[in-house]
């Protein structure tokens, strides 16, 4: 995996004495600091080198995942803890939103973020809500330096109606181990085959990497999560998604495993010619893409099919039990793929909880 | 006024071969024949530095003329180095093109390769000043679009200068590499393809070029391509749609494989004039729409009988399964 080092740090005064950003000088020593007075003055920061900013969080840091128009979404909050990654996975959807992908921001006004989320935690949801970090950046690139997970976790055990679910692409796992209690905490992988992690994400941990990684956060007490997508069709996908799976299995016990998601390879209609000027020889965007009900550039329908049936029946047979889902996808999808369809994004939230419940019982 | 001297000077003091201050484009000296022939040499040209071999500022064109035309002598206005640094030499000659005619995009191209690489003016400056002078917006892309017309090969070159080519797709043409120009340029000359019609190919043709590890000019020189480009029993129009429609389903295999197997289906259904069946855009949808249209009760009739006639037909499982397997 890449070691990010930034070449520049843009510090917006306001955050200058706080603790996310004292680790953060304290870890990069060496790397040119900037001070800026207001973060709006880095909106338009057009540098081409690695830079990283900290800066004070205006907005609201917990918003519901936005979803797409004519698809089940599953009711997911996103705890918003910065913009941008160093991974730059080719498929990222991250460059259509922001303006400068060598800029990575975090908010650095943690108890602003912390005091947000204490007090949704203190109210009771109807059914379960499931909390992420991983949307706008990978939830464990930066944790171990900026610890922000040492405060997380321990909120949430006596959270009641919430998960937190930490979602990465990495191995850096080792300053979670000792953390608890952790059993509302989903430590999340996004898997995929070998041959996709090298040509697309080939700064991310490699699979064994990554599920040596789960295994070991598994073997802790961690709720293990997988996202298999983007799921790319190409020639031989079959054979290579089976054998990440019987390896995804060998290294992992299913009964810890809460959720594995499935998401066909898809996107907003003007990343494609972003991915063609940062990855001119990204293979990917040739796929036999068109536009959805939701405008978003996806898989021919019957093709998208043939990928989730034949995945979701090759991992019912290592994990019967674990509860399958499909991320952004129409109901005849799902009950053309899974054999059922929730009736609404509702209803997929409370099936959430209810599988929750059973496993938490049993788990 | 600048100093200067006019005198006769003799063309073999001058280096004709310095092409520093010139972006005339193209040479070609022999236009002047006739009228040099008949009342000789109206206008002097410009020269810089006072002694032998002068450097050409303006006329290199009138210059050549008079060389085949076995002059000896030319009259020109001689500009000491000492006072004329190199740069101001270019500002005389470009002033003085842009006075008495419009530049070609070529030569415009080549002014600003000049400015740029041999005067050494800062990208910025280019924009900023030079490009509103040569008549073009001040923009990065535009320079850029300019600038790849000075790697053009000469055949591409002169149907620009004639105007017989779209200077959009010129500029289009310069990022391929020089096998695949040449390809898709004759193809354009062939078709005589308009820009829309071109993007469109083009994309067909870089995306299978990058899917598939083949170049542009190879997936052109196919039979399969060759036959339809070749095909004088065609219509232009009808051979670029032949061709379109090839490149489209190289490029989407199972795209084109549902199309064929719909458009089958209800062709064997044979259904009446007034009913359709109707897929949503890529087979992406819960099902497919039936549109029917009648005027009277008994026409009503016939659309509900015709239906049950092709309910159990084999064809719909099949333009359902286009969507997904039934």
């Amino acid at each position: 995996m890449m070691e990010y080092r930034p070449e520049r740090i843009l510090l917006e005064k306001k955050v200058e004495s706080s603790p996310l950003t004292q680790r953060v000088l304290q870890h990069w020593t060496g790397v040119p600091v900037e001070l800026v007075n207001e973060a709006a003055e880095i909106r338009h920061y057009t540098g081409k080198q690695p830079t990283l900013a900290l800066i004070q969080y205006k907005g609201r840091f917990i918003k519901p995942c936005p979803g797409t128009p004519r698809h089940i979404c599953c009711n997911y909050l996103i705890l918003n803890i910065g913009y941008n990654c160093p991974l730059a996975c080719s498929y990222c959807y991250l460059p259509a939103y922001l303006e400068n992908p060598h800029l990575i921001t975090l908010f650095a006004n943690l108890e602003d973020m912390l005091g947000e989320l204490k007090r949704l935690l203190a109210s009771r949801p109807t059914y379960l809500m499931r909390i992420g970090t991983g949307e706008f950046t990978d939830s464990l690139i930066f944790d171990q330096i900026t610890r922000l997970s040492e405060t997380l976790i321990p909120l949430f055990s006596h959270a009641e109606g919430y998960l937190l679910e930490l979602k990465t692409k990495t191995s850096l796992v080792d300053h979670l181990l000792e953390l608890g209690p952790k059993q509302r905490v989903i430590i999340s992988w996004s898997l995929n085959t070998s041959r996709i992690i090298e040509q697309e994400e080939p700064l991310t941990a490699s699979l064994e990497e990554r599920l040596l990684a789960a295994q070991a956060c598994q073997r802790k007490g961690y709720w293990i999560g997988l996202h298999l997508d983007p799921l790319v069709h190409y020639e031989g996908w079959m054979e290579d998604y089976s054998q990440l799976l019987r390896l995804t299995f060998s290294y992992l016990d299913p009964s810890r495993i809460i959720w594995i998601s499935l998401g066909g390879l898809r996107f907003l209609p003007e990343l494609p010619p972003l991915i063609k000027e940062r990855f001119p020889h990204c293979r990917i965007i040739l796929g036999e893409l068109f536009p959805g009900q939701d405008k978003k550039l996806r898989y021919l329908q019957k093709i998208r099919i043939e990928l989730y049936t034949t995945l979701a029946i090759l991992i019912r047979n290592y994990a019967p039990q674990t509860f399958i889902y499909l991320c952004m996808e129409t109901p005849i999808v799902w009950r053309r793929s899974l054999g059922w369809s929730p009736q609404s994004d509702r209803h997929l939230a409370r099936l959430f909880a209810q599988h929750f419940q059973a496993v938490r019982g049993t788990g | 006024m600048r100093e200067r001297v006019f005198k006769k000077v003799a063309l073999r003091d001058i280096d004709l071969s310095d092409r520093q201050f010139i972006f005339s484009y193209p040479l070609s000296p022999e236009r002047l024949y006739p009228s040099i022939k008949q009342i000789g040499l109206i206008c002097p040209v410009l020269l810089r530095r006072e002694t032998p071999p002068h450097q050409v500022i303006d006329g290199i064109q009138r210059l050549l003329a008079l060389q085949d035309l076995s002059h000896e002598y030319t009259e020109a206005f001689v500009y000491p180095d000492s006072t004329l640094q190199p740069l101001d030499a270019f500002h005389l000659t470009l002033q003085q093109n842009l006075h008495n005619r419009t530049l070609n995009p070529l030569e415009k191209g080549l002014a600003l390769q000049k400015l740029l690489n041999q005067f050494g003016i800062g990208r910025e400056e280019v924009i900023r000043h030079y490009m509103p002078l040569l008549g073009l917006p001040p923009a990065e892309k535009v320079l850029e679009d300019y600038l790849s017309l000075n790697g053009l090969e000469e055949e591409i070159k002169l149907v620009l200068v004639r105007e017989e080519f779209p200077l959009p797709l010129a500029h289009q043409l310069a990022r391929f590499s020089p096998e695949d120009r040449m390809a898709l340029f004759r193809l354009a000359r062939e078709l005589r393809l308009g820009l829309n019609k071109m993007r469109e190919l083009l994309r067909y043709l870089e995306e299978l070029s990058l899917r598939d590890a083949v170049p542009i000019h190879v997936l052109l020189e196919s039979q399969d391509c060759q036959q339809i480009i070749r095909n004088q029993r065609l219509t232009r129009p009808q051979r670029v749609e032949g061709l379109r429609k090839l490149l489209k389903q190289k490029r989407y295999p199972r795209l084109s494989q549902l199309e064929q197997s719909y458009s089958q289906a209800i062709k064997r259904l044979d259904l009446p004039p007034h009913i359709k069946i109707i897929a949503p855009p890529y087979f992406e949808g819960e099902g497919l729409t039936l549109e029917a249209r009648f005027t009277d009760a008994s026409d009503l009739k016939e659309i509900a009988l015709s239906l049950q006639k092709i309910a159990d037909r084999e064809e719909i499982t099949q333009l359902l399964g286009c969507l997904y397997n039934t």
